[in-house]
């Protein structure tokens, strides 16, 4: 988590793809929840995108939506398929009703998902 | 850049910019298409996405566009002040007991909406006349409320089939919930007033006790904006729109993208007054229990002001799209006829919460405000640290425990969500004002001190 003066702007790296998506997540679950993570609460996920970028906008997106609807944190994605135009799988999470309402939106500004070396980093920033 | 930027602040305010990115921001919302005037950035700017938090931009109508990111996410968030009719002698020790009560009332950022999900029927109405149809329709608040709220707590032109399926679905059962991050109400005193005349028309003279009410049009706007990027993003090419942030995407005012746009956005202002005003009757009936029966009925609105919205005004004989993002409406006298009749003389009131802690204030719009920055004043005090900054210098517990300490009863943040607040994490909100006023584009007219605060 970067310090940005407005927003929370996250910063990931991982060796693939689908590691980067669920690190996100991860983020973004430490900074709305408290609650232990424990296996069994899941939602299917199908998003369509326009690249890797958009993807991760959508994603985050998602995760706002069920937050805000069922208290659903998601803190990590197990992956079906994933390609810059769809990403297809289930959110793993918690249902926690304490969570933290923080986030409003995934922005576009400076976002970034890119290859680094072997792996992949992603930067967004989130209107909170 | 196709206009220049004008930044109104002094050189302390000007030194603290150069910590963030928010003058890189503001020159690129200097390149939007039909943009006039300046890029103006209030004292209170700070970095956000797109255009910075603090940001005035106006466009041609209808040669310009609109930019979904130049009113932000939360669409018409905005306050509205209450004085409450009593003084803080008058409401003694029951201070605990009524910020108890408005806790239970008004419910806040933990995932909660309101207390009852919207039919679709009743969805729409509020849609298409906000704070009307909660006076009208649902008897929550007065006709007065409405003559004190900006464009009477209805926005024209809003198209309650415009937001998606989503935004209706996370805002049907969110009317009435304060939301979370720098959301709150808050209950103040009057410290002081610089115009005792002027201030006791608004109901504010020394020891009242007054009800701000900071939030906005919750999921529902947040999703309209997010549709809308997305939907306007893919086309700028076509457009022949080049931009250097994706966040100001935007849309010429005469696409059909655009007239969708400003639909849903005005239905999702119309949302944002209508929460205020079911949250400003949370306060008439949680006094009506802690006070006494009586006690809601002396409550009378300020005034209730948009700082994150566009709107379609006349500048200088000019149609012009207004962008205001952390900016706030803040029309002089000479612009009476758009102002409450029995107030329009005085200008209009511009609310300036501070930082939570400190104080806030209540402006006056000045008519200078029309040339120096297109009558427009600042929102807030302006964040100058991180939220991450902010909670490695005090924790939840210590922040509350000092505010406490300090008189000010503190309700149902989460310790995380406190210490992001801190008021070391804003600038100083005086300064702030003493800035504003000598820029010549509001006057100060009062200043309340919290006594205690129900956290988003």
């Amino acid at each position: 988590v970067e310090d940005h003066t407005g927003e929370l702007e996250l910063s990931v790296e991982a060796p693939t793809i689908a590691a980067l998506f669920t690190g996100a997540l991860a983020l973004l679950a430490q900074e709305v929840s408290q609650a232990p993570r424990r296996p069994g609460t899941v939602r299917s996920l199908d998003l369509r995108s326009n690249g890797y970028d958009d993807l991760l906008v959508a994603l985050i997106d998602e995760a706002t939506f069920l937050l805000e609807r069922e208290g659903f944190v998601a803190h990590a994605v197990a992956v079906d398929e994933v390609s810059p135009g769809r990403l297809r799988g289930t959110l793993l999470g918690v249902l926690d009703p304490e969570a933290r309402q923080l986030v409003k939106a995934a922005t576009y500004h400076d976002l970034a998902v890119e290859r680094s070396g072997g792996g992949w980093r992603a930067r967004i920033v989130l209107d909170v | 850049m196709r206009v220049s930027a004008r930044l109104i602040a002094d050189e302390e305010l000007l030194e603290a910019l150069g910590q963030d990115r928010s003058l890189e921001q503001l020159v690129n919302v200097a390149t939007l298409p039909g943009i006039v005037g300046y890029a103006l950035a209030m004292p209170d700017i700070h970095q956000g996405y797109g255009f910075p938090v603090g940001t005035v931009a106006a466009t041609t109508v209808p040669d310009g566009v609109v930019s979904p990111g130049g009113v932000g996410y939360d669409i018409n968030c905005g306050v509205r002040l209450l004085h409450l009719g009593l003084t803080r002698v008058e409401l003694g020790d029951r201070i605990g007991p009524l910020m108890d009560e408005i806790a239970r009332a008004v419910p806040s950022g933990t995932g909660r909406g309101g207390r009852a999900e919207l039919s679709d029927a009743e969805l729409d109405r509020v849609l298409a006349d906000g704070a009307v149809s909660v006076v009208r329709d649902l008897g929550l608040g007065h006709e007065q409320d409405l003559l004190r709220t900006e464009s009477g707590g209805r926005l024209p032109g809003a198209d309650p089939a415009g937001p998606s399926h989503r935004a209706r679905e996370r805002g049907r059962d969110q009317l009435g919930s304060l939301g979370s991050g720098n959301h709150f109400l808050e209950l103040g005193e009057v410290e002081r007033v610089e115009d005792p005349a002027a201030a006791a028309r608004l109901g504010l003279s020394p020891g009242v006790v007054t009800a701000l009410i900071h939030t906005g049009s919750r999921g529902l706007g947040h999703q309209v904006c997010s549709d809308s990027v997305r939907l306007m993003m893919p086309r700028l090419r076509e457009w022949g729109i080049t931009l250097p942030d994706r966040e100001l995407a935007c849309a010429p005012l005469n696409s059909p993208e655009a007239h969708a746009y400003m639909g849903a956005m005005a239905a999702a202002a119309n949302f944002a007054f209508a929460n205020r005003q079911v949250l400003a009757h949370r306060v008439r009936e949680s006094l009506e229990l802690v006070i006494g029966p009586g006690a809601g009925s002396r409550v009378q609105q300020v005034y209730d002001v948009a700082h994150n919205i566009a709107k379609i005004e006349v500048h200088g004989g000019r149609r012009l799209c207004v962008h205001r993002k952390g900016a706030t409406r803040a029309f002089g006298p000479s612009r009476a006829e758009e102002l409450p009749a029995d107030i329009a003389d005085l200008g209009q009131p511009v609310m300036v919460p501070g930082s939570m802690g400190t104080g806030s204030w209540v402006l006056l719009g000045c008519d200078a405000a029309e040339e120096v920055s297109l009558a427009s004043a600042c929102h807030g005090a302006g964040r100058v640290l991180s939220r991450t900054q902010a909670r490695r210098r005090v924790s939840g517990g210590e922040l509350r425990k000092e505010l406490e300490g300090r008189g000010i009863a503190v309700r149902g943040a989460s310790a995380k969500g406190l210490a992001e607040e801190a008021p070391f994490a804003y600038k100083d909100v005086d300064h702030v004002i003493d800035v504003v006023a000598r820029a010549g584009i509001a006057r100060p007219l009062a200043r309340i001190a919290p006594i205690g605060v129900r956290k988003g």
